[in-house]
């Protein structure tokens, strides 16, 4: 019975016992500095990845990264563990973005169904397509996380929830505070826009939006 | 009006999936130990903060607690008190009073003389002798 960091940078309970879990939470709660270092290292680069992609300055990402740490440890104590640990801490970071993002008044480029620049309806997908066959090098990590950045915050958020984070629909609108049916939506929208990126990057290789 | 339910194969499609690989293949950037450093001093600080706010508390509360009601008390002590008006009639019959006593002890002393009230007693010559020690009696 040990509980480990996992390749995901998540929790794993070797023998599958909750009590672990749940002994760490308590000792979080009683501000157990040993057992709260365990929850950094579990999710330190998993809420810095989400916050610097919500935040384009790399320094600001890693101070609102601790930020959150920290205000994690000041209200362990209020966890209720009706969410996971994690769902909480990425619900932290996002409130923190957006808390950032209104001081800065940044406007973000919103992204509709419509293409903006052509008017016309983006379509969605092609079955024939195989994206195996497309060699995901460094040059196009850069195309994605471009497009990632051009989104609006909502979009964005749901995309690396999902995609990123591999939370559930319900978890995200639990986050988010939105309808489950909200978040698809967004999510769709958003890997619409980041498929019609791809798609320019990739010019006449790439497969049709459809 | 009811919205319309989104439908969930629109995320199923080839290209959806094909997004969500890319996404999910994004390299995460590791944080430095610098700041993991930093984050472990400001927990600490963090840490000693919460019990000094907690000493505070224990302290304030009862001390703002009987603040507040040395003001209430105050107030009420003040509201309370006779109106300025009664204060005058008062006096009006402690003067009479005084009078009245005065007048008293003038007729009782007129009556009585002097030594009716010990505290009016004057010294005398037969209270001289008191001062005579023993060798004066031997002496004569």
């Amino acid at each position: 019975m040990e509980l480990c960091i996992g390749a995901t940078g998540r929790f794993v309970k070797q023998n599958s016992e909750p009590s672990v879990e749940a002994a760490l939470i308590e000792k979080c709660r009683r501000q157990d500095f040993e057992a709260f270092g365990k929850l950094i290292d579990a999710y330190q680069n998993r809420v810095f990845g989400f916050v610097k992609r919500m935040v384009p300055n790399p320094d600001e990402a890693a101070d609102i990264t601790q930020e959150v740490f920290i205000r994690a440890f000041q209200n362990f104590a209020r966890f209720d563990g009706r969410s996971s640990v994690r769902t909480w801490l990425f619900r932290i970071a996002y409130h923190l973005c957006v808390d950032r993002a209104r001081k800065v008044e940044r406007t973000p480029t919103h992204v509709g169904l419509v293409d903006s620049e052509n008017g016309e309806e983006i379509e969605v997908s092609d079955d024939r397509w195989q994206p195996d066959q497309i060699l995901i090098d460094e040059e196009l990590m850069e195309v994605v996380e471009q497009g990632i950045s051009t989104m609006s915050e909502k979009l964005r958020s749901v995309l690396l929830l999902h995609d990123k984070e591999d939370m559930q629909y319900d978890e995200i609108a639990q986050l988010l505070e939105v309808p489950i049916g909200t978040v698809k939506s967004r999510l769709f929208l958003a890997r619409a826009h980041l498929q019609n990126v791809v798609r320019q990057y990739l010019g006449a290789q790439a497969p049709s939006a459809k | 009006m009811k919205r319309k339910e989104f439908d969930d194969t629109l995320l199923e499609g080839s290209g959806q999936e094909f997004v969500r690989g890319l996404v999910a293949n994004v390299p995460d950037d590791d944080l430095s130990m610098a700041w993991r450093s930093s984050l472990n001093e400001r927990l600490l600080q963090t840490a000693h903060v919460a019990p000094k706010k907690q000493r505070m508390a224990w302290f304030l509360r009862p001390a703002m607690g009987l603040a507040f009601a040395s003001a209430l008390a105050a107030v009420l002590m003040i509201r309370m008190s006779p109106p300025s008006s009664s204060i005058v009639r008062t006096t009006g019959s402690l003067e009479a009073a005084l009078v009245r006593d005065h007048e008293q002890n003038i007729v009782m002393s007129d009556v009585a003389g002097l030594g009716v009230n010990p505290m009016e007693s004057r010294p005398t010559d037969s209270n001289l002798g008191d001062d005579w020690s023993e060798v004066d009696f031997e002496s004569l």
